[in-house]
């Protein structure tokens, strides 16, 4: 960015550039269909979809645990559930190539899934 | 040869206006009915999508916003000839007028505030302690569901921020504005992406308010900049798109 557009107040760039430089792969999400690569861009679909729903019962996981509504034998077979389906995720990842930044599906206008 | 349309102006006149294209021949306006484009030669496979290109293209924008009000196309918007600039002119005329008054005598004003999430987790983990109680114990899945729900109230945390910034912040900016959007967390760290549509009139006193407004948050970064073309407030930049 030009220093001539940076107006009098703001604060150090470099730390916006940081953060922004995370997402920048993550921005033309589309399906690779190409034929060599389907099989990746349709994993990184499929994750997409389970990390979605896996971060929407952690969530609500933990507004249970926060209003104290779990036995504690409960609380032990989330805990176990969830930590099992992270560590399958991060499998799963590891055997496609797929990042982090990778698990995002942008919504145009509606910006990005997660 | 082909044409790269930078921008749709408030202009009426054939001439050459004082700035390069991508291609370095001189870009020139082609008028229709009251509005122009700005134009310039440009070979199609001479045009790079590259990052540098795309800063290229928006300095020759900018440019273009200190003579006339300008409509930004999209980069890389590419046409046969003048008679099909002409012809795109026409096709959009009441669309591209409609926007040329929206955004005639305004400017864009681009706000982002980032926080330290550190800062946050901490000022959250001695506030809130809701549900640590029951997490006691030894076992590996309680001690996993410990970290989740430090991630998660500092989530939380982080939402309650950015919902105190667009009050505090955006709400102000906005009331001084013609128009303008927000995003709330645009990143983990990016809180609020606001952008402003502004009368020029009215530039200094939004900038001096920013200013004030920002002495109120030490905690919380922030990168203010502009004036730019309006491209977040205008209808028009993907006819390419829309054309194939």
């Amino acid at each position: 960015m030009e220093e001539n557009k940076i107006l009098p107040g703001s604060d150090s760039v470099d730390a916006f550039a940081e953060e922004l430089d995370k997402i920048k792969d993550a921005l033309p999400s589309k399906i690779d269909a190409n034929p060599d690569k389907v099989e990746k861009g349709l994993a990184k679909l499929v994750l997409t979809l389970v990390e979605l729903i896996r971060k929407l019962l952690e969530k609500q996981a933990m507004r249970r645990i926060e209003g104290e509504s779990l036995t504690d034998e409960e609380i032990e077979r989330v805990g176990e559930t969830l930590m099992k389906l992270e560590n399958k995720m991060e499998e799963l990842k590891g055997v496609f190539g797929i990042k982090d930044k990778d698990l995002n599906i942008n919504l145009g206008p509606l910006g990005d899934l997660m | 040869m082909s044409k790269c349309i930078y921008a749709v102006l408030d202009y009426n006149k054939k001439s050459a206006l004082d700035l390069k294209g991508l291609d370095g021949t001189g870009i020139y306006s082609l008028p229709y009915k009251g509005i122009s484009a700005a134009v310039s030669d440009m070979k199609r496979d001479r045009l790079k999508v590259d990052n540098e290109t795309a800063a290229g293209y928006a300095r020759i924008v900018e440019g273009l916003m200190e003579m006339h009000t300008v409509l930004p196309l999209r980069f890389g918007t590419l046409v046969k000839d003048d008679s099909e600039v002409a012809g795109v002119l026409e096709k959009y005329y009441e669309r591209f007028v409609n926007n040329l008054k929206l955004v005639k005598g305004k400017l864009e004003y681009g706000l982002k505030a980032l926080l330290d999430a550190e800062k946050t987790t901490a000022l959250n983990e001695a506030e809130d302690r809701a549900g640590f109680e029951q997490l006691k114990g030894n076992s590996p899945y309680k001690k996993y569901l410990i970290e989740k729900l430090k991630e998660h109230k500092a989530g939380q945390a982080l939402i309650k921020k950015a919902d105190g910034i667009i009050e505090g912040v955006h709400r102000p900016l906005k009331e001084l504005s013609f128009l303008s959007k927000f995003r709330k967390m645009a990143t983990e760290r990016i809180i609020l992406d606001a952008v402003y549509l502004v009368e020029a009139e009215k530039k200094d006193i939004f900038i001096e308010r920013f200013k004030e407004i920002k002495k109120k948050y030490r905690d919380v970064e922030f990168l203010f900049t502009g004036p730019w073309p309006p491209y977040n407030f205008i209808e028009s930049s993907n006819i390419k798109k829309e054309q194939n």
